[in-house]
Order: structure tokens, then C-alpha cells, then sequence
């Protein structure tokens, strides 16, 4: 008994993990209609900032989860404002919007490895140490706050783009951005604004997942392709449904590798992807528009 | 429009996922008239740590060598088979190297051999310890000893401490899967059992599915395989964190300091080919205010070797060959004699990590 619930935790911090990227990711997505694949390195440069003002300037962790989080949600917008917005102008495609975020994780993981060098940094906020038993299984604290906050997360987005103001505009836009901008709504504004939002929780992503993981340049590419992964199975255009479908990817994942050899993990997950884009391209939970013929 | 959003999406991801940054491999003009020796090395990605620290070697090498007619020509191959193949081949046909130091990666290297061998030019690797380098060819040399060995000593060592069951965590790549193999042969011959035997793919920062399997299997000891600094971080922590209670063991890719500094790290037992002779390691201190990173010391006398070659006349590849088979000489990592396919015997040393520190064991 004690295996089962130790691969359904072990699932469950994974897909905690994949969902706090992939929430981000699919927030920015569902306004802005293009693959923010940079949205990985704002996770990672989380990681780095944290450990630049938390391991090694000192100043107290809380505050340094704040500027943080705060400093990425405005890397976000910069991105937005200084290379999406200016190729959004030329008329470039969604292709084109692509390729330059591709361009961006490259850039960033490599300005990372010339700031910090290549090895792995350790925040250290949180000794290393077993975790509390939970039926019969091991989970730490650390990782018990991922998985609330992860809920915790999929509520407050669910309630947001629901019930306030700029999560309906968000929607409105998501839906068909030329009626939104006839009836006034600003989608620039918008866009910043998701961008904003998308790239602060990146920011709590990378707190978490910089505390769980450690940190290090390359990790933006993995998290990233998890985490559109898990979108992809959700939903990709409706947040609540790309956190789900982390957790569900999470799970498959690491219950599916009892059964087969370890080795095929990442091969487990890509054929997941493929089902869902074949059967269900709208995701689990996505919003069907029934225009697809 | 949305579907095909998505599978552009798709497209981009896997590629991504195959290929981590852009090729980005620097080179310095070469003059001509001078004879060229091209270093491919992992300076960006995940393995890039062992590639600068080896990076250094070779460039303390190039300092004590002093030829005036010698160009050095480095490429970023990242540790991964597609890009050697880009490096080596740009390296031979555009550049015109008369030999080659690299890689650092087995699957990186054994990619790359098939070329060297058809343009007769030698490669030899610093860090590369796949069994399968011995048969990659006749023109490929590396100065580190095969896994066949280190796995041998390995194997011997984790049941001369009297443990009997052992579970093997590895990359998920050909240094992983050659050194397991070892492991799988001797170990039961010893009288020992391995229990389970998990991959992990290179990078991945979460090995908690794998390390389940381990615990159920119930093994006093674990032995760890793996050169990425970021997968052995995160799996030494989660098997502190999973209550895995079974001794740590593991290959030479280890010795980092990534992994000393860390506290689960405690009691962890490597083996390690020889981290550089004293003065070498004091050379490395004084340029560099640090010691020498894994196989800085091979890297050293690979370089080493093709100079003593070009310092005796030799202008081309099949020349550099003939004098790297009978060459014999004192490097930075201990004495160096290439056996007829390449490879160079070695001793290993065995180390203990205690108070975040690797402490040389006295046999």
C-alpha cells in the first residue's frame, strides 16, 4: 500500500510542478494566442533571482520572494513590450512569435550560464532532510506546500478569469479579439497585463521549484516542455484545465513507469501528447468553438 | 488555425527537447602554414561544468607545450551526438585540424568516432569511459580508462565493504548503460545480487518514480552512474527525502562540488580516476585560484600527447597516429602508454565524502 501512495505523491509533486509552469504559460497563451516558450526561462531566472537576493545578498527570504516575484512579472511585460509587441506591429505571424521566444530560452540559458557558470546552485532555505510519512509514503513539507499552493493556484485563476474585470476581458480577447476591441477593450493593455500576471506566477514557479530543484541554466527547456505538455492535455487556452492536465501528466507519468521500464519516462509523455493532439487537440477541458471542420 | 498553432507548438517542443541551444561554437582564425589541433568540449548546456573545468587543462597544456607553429581551434559540442557530428566535421573540413581533443560525453564521442576514422584524423578523449570507445575505431585515443575497469573496481569495491545487494541508478546514455553493464557482470560473479536497475534521462531534476522502484527492491547500497550534475544533485537529495536507507556508492562523474555541498551527501563513496599529480594540481591553483575540475588532468595530457606528436615532425593525421602508438610519457594524470585500440590502464582512487569535503581513502 505504502508504493501506491508514494507513486501518487510522487505524481502529484511532479504535476504541481508541470502546473506551475504550465499556468502561466497557458494564461499568456490564451490572450495572446502565441507559444510563449521564454515563459521557461522567466521560471528559471526566478530560480536565479532568489538566489542572488536570498543565498547571496542575504536579505530576508520573504522579502526576496516579493522582489522576486515581482522582477519577473516585469521581465514579462519587457518581453511583451520590446520584442513580442514590436513583431505583433510588423504583422508577423504567430510562427514568427514563436521562433523569437524559442530564441529568447536560448539566449537566457545562455546569459545565465555566463553570469553564474553551468553548475547547479543550491538556495538552501530549506534543509535536505526525510520527509514526513503520509501513508506510509514520504513527502516533505516543502513539497506538501507545492501541491497546496498548486490548488490553491487553479481556485484564485479560476476565480479571477471568471469574476473579475480583467479576467473577462482576458476572455473576451481569448475568444475573438476583434469584437473585444470593438466594444472598447484595450487588448495591448490586456496583453501586457496578462503577460504581467503570467510571468509573476513563473516567478512563485521558480521560487518553488528553485527550492525543490535547486537551480541551474538548462532547466527553462524541461520545465517548459513539461509544462506545455501538461497544457496541451488540459486545455492550452484554459488555465484551470492546464493545471489539471499537469497533474494528470504528473501522475501517468510516475505510476505509468512502475510498469515499464524507467527509461521510457519522457517517451510516456510524449505519447500521451500525441493522443490528446490526434483525439482531443482541445484538451481535456479547452474550450471547443466547434469552428473546426 | 488553432490546430495548426499546435502542432507548430509540437514541432518546436521536440525540437527543443532533442537539441538544448543553438550551436554557438566559437573559433579563433587560424593562420596558415601551421599545423591544427581542434578541442571539441561540452561549453555550454549541462555538462558544460566538466567541459570549462577540462577546458583549463588543455590550456595549461597548451601553455607548457610552447610551440610557436600550433593552432588551437575550440567548438562547443555540448556533450551530445548531433552536435559532435557538426563540430567534428567543421572542425576537419572547414578548419583543417590534424587531430582532435574531445569529446567529454561517450554518446558525444562514439558519434563523432566513425569521421575521425574516415578522415584519418586522431581523436582522443579526456573524460570519455564507455566500454564501447575500445572497438570505436582505430584513430580514437582517450586518456582516461575504460568503465570496463572502473566498474570492475567498483563492483569489487561495493562487496569488499560486505554489502551483497545492490541498486543501480544511471543515465540514461551510453556512459550509464556501458558502466552498468560492467556492474551487471561482475557484481553476481562476486557473489552479489543487483536488485533493480533504473535510468534516469540526463538532466532530469526528478528521480522520486525511479528511486520508489529502488526502495521497494530493498538494497543496502546504491550505486549512482551519471555525469549531469543536475540529475545527481536532485537524486542524492530525494533518496534522503524518500527514507531510502541503503549506502551510496558512486562513479567518478560524482566528484563535483555540486555534490560535496551537499549534506545528504554524507558518507557517499566514489571512485575516480586521478584528479592531476601534485604539481599539476598546484600549476592549475596558481593560474586559477581553484582545483582542477574532473578530468582537468586528462584533458592536460591528451593535448599533452598530440603536442609530443607535432614537436617530433608530425604534420598529418596518420603521422600524429604512428607516434601516439608508441609514445610513452609522464602527464599531468600519471604515466600514459596507449594500448593497441587507444585505451591507457589506470588506477582509481576512492574517495569519501565527509563534512562536504572529498577525502582521499588510503588503501
Amino acid at each position: 500500500m505504502a508504493v501506491v501512495a508514494q507513486l501518487i505523491i510522487n505524481g502529484l509533486i511532479a504535476g504541481s510542478i508541470y502546473a506551475l509552469v504550465a499556468a502561466g504559460f497557458s494564461l499568456i497563451f490564451s490572450t495572446n494566442k502565441f507559444m510563449h516558450f521564454a515563459h521557461g526561462s522567466s521560471v528559471v531566472i526566478a530560480g536565479y533571482l532568489l538566489f542572488t537576493f536570498f543565498s547571496l545578498w542575504h536579505i530576508p527570504f520573504y522579502l526576496s520572494c516579493l522582489l522576486t516575484v515581482v522582477l519577473t512579472g516585469v521581465l514579462g511585460v519587457v518581453l511583451h513590450r520590446f520584442v513580442y509587441l514590436p513583431l505583433e506591429k510588423k504583422n508577423a505571424s504567430t510562427v514568427v512569435l514563436l521562433i523569437a521566444s524559442i530564441g529568447l530560452l536560448m539566449l537566457f540559458q545562455n546569459l545565465l550560464q555566463i553570469i553564474f557558470s553551468a553548475s547547479v546552485k543550491t538556495i538552501g532555505y530549506v534543509q535536505v532532510a526525510q520527509g514526513v510519512s503520509l501513508f506510509g509514503a514520504s513527502i516533505t513539507p516543502l513539497q506538501i506546500a507545492i501541491i497546496l499552493l498548486s490548488f490553491f493556484l487553479l481556485i484564485l485563476l479560476y476565480w479571477f478569469m471568471k469574476y473579475t474585470a480583467l479576467g473577462r476581458n482576458m476572455r473576451a480577447i481569448a475568444d475573438n479579439k476583434e469584437l473585444a476591441e470593438i466594444i472598447g477593450i484595450d487588448h495591448i493593455k490586456v496583453a501586457s497585463l496578462s503577460f504581467f500576471i503570467g510571468s509573476a506566477l513563473a516567478g512563485i514557479a521558480g521560487i518553488l521549484i528553485g527550492l525543490e530543484q535547486n537551480v541551474y541554466p538548462t532547466m527553462g527547456t524541461m520545465l517548459i516542455v513539461k509544462g506545455f505538455t501538461g497544457a496541451v492535455i488540459g486545455g492550452i487556452d484554459f488555465v484551470p484545465g492546464s493545471i489539471l492536465g499537469s497533474y494528470l501528466l504528473g501522475l501517468i507519468e510516475n505510476i505509468g513507469i512502475w510498469f515499464i521500464p524507467s527509461g521510457y519516462k519522457d517517451a510516456l509523455s510524449f505519447a500521451l501528447l500525441f493522443i490528446f493532439l490526434l483525439f482531443r487537440p482541445q484538451g481535456l477541458f479547452g474550450i471547443n468553438k466547434g469552428v473546426r471542420k | 488555425m488553432k490546430k495548426l498553432l499546435l502542432m507548430i507548438g509540437v514541432i518546436s517542443v521536440l525540437f527543443l527537447f532533442g537539441c538544448d541551444t543553438a550551436n554557438t561554437g566559437s573559433s579563433q582564425a587560424a593562420e596558415p602554414g601551421k599545423v591544427k589541433i581542434g578541442v571539441m568540449l561540452p561549453l555550454t548546456g549541462d555538462a558544460a561544468s566538466y567541459g570549462t573545468g577540462i577546458q583549463r587543462g588543455i590550456e595549461l597544456a597548451i601553455a607548457d607545450a610552447k610551440l610557436t607553429n600550433v593552432d588551437v581551434i575550440f567548438e562547443d559540442s555540448k556533450c551530445d551526438g548531433k552536435e559532435a557530428v557538426t563540430a567534428i566535421n567543421k572542425l576537419i573540413s572547414v578548419d583543417k585540424v590534424v587531430a582532435i581533443v574531445g569529446e567529454v560525453c561517450s554518446s558525444a564521442t562514439l558519434a563523432a568516432a566513425p569521421i575521425a576514422n574516415q578522415h584519418s584524423v586522431p581523436l582522443i578523449s579526456p573524460s570519455s569511459t564507455s566500454p564501447a570507445i575500445t572497438e570505436a575505431g582505430d584513430y580514437v585515443y582517450r586518456t582516461v580508462p575504460s568503465d570496463a575497469l572502473q566498474g570492475d573496481f567498483g563492483a569489487n569495491l561495493v562487496y569488499g565493504y560486505g554489502y551483497e545487494k545492490l541498486a543501480v541508478l544511471y543515465s540514461n546514455e551510453d556512459y550509464g548503460i556501458g558502466f552498468l553493464g560492467v556492474l551487471e557482470e561482475i557484481f553476481p560473479s562476486l557473489g552479489g545480487e543487483i536488485v533493480a536497475a533504473e535510468a534516469m534521462e540526463r538532466g532530469s531534476a526528478d528521480a522520486r518514480a525511479q528511486l520508489t522502484k529502488i526502495k521497494e527492491a530493498e538494497p543496502d547500497s546504491i550505486y549512482i552512474i551519471s555525469n549531469s550534475p543536475d540529475s545527481m544533485v536532485a537524486s542524492i537529495r530525494q533518496i534522503a527525502e524518500l527514507g531510502i536507507e541503503a549506502d551510496l556508492f558512486g562513479s567518478e562523474g560524482l566528484k563535483g562540488p555540486e555534490v560535496a555541498a551537499l549534506d545528504a551527501s554524507e558518507g557517499l563513496i566514489i571512485t575516480s580516476v586521478s584528479s592531476g599529480t601534485t604539481e599539476f594540481q598546484t600549476e592549475h591553483e596558481a593560474r586559477y585560484g581553484e582545483v582542477p575540475g574532473p578530468f582537468a588532468a586528462q584533458g592536460y595530457d591528451a593535448f599533452k600527447a598530440l603536442s609530443l606528436a607535432v614537436k617530433q615532425g608530425a604534420t598529418s593525421g596518420p603521422q600524429i597516429k604512428q607516434f601516439l602508438d608508441s609514445m610513452e610519457f609522464t602527464g599531468a594524470s600519471g604515466k600514459i602508454v596507449f594500448d593497441g585500440s587507444g585505451d591507457v590502464s589506470g588506477n582509481y582512487d576512492v574517495y569519501t565524502v565527509i563534512d562536504n569535503e572529498f577525502i582521499l581513502e588510503d588503501e
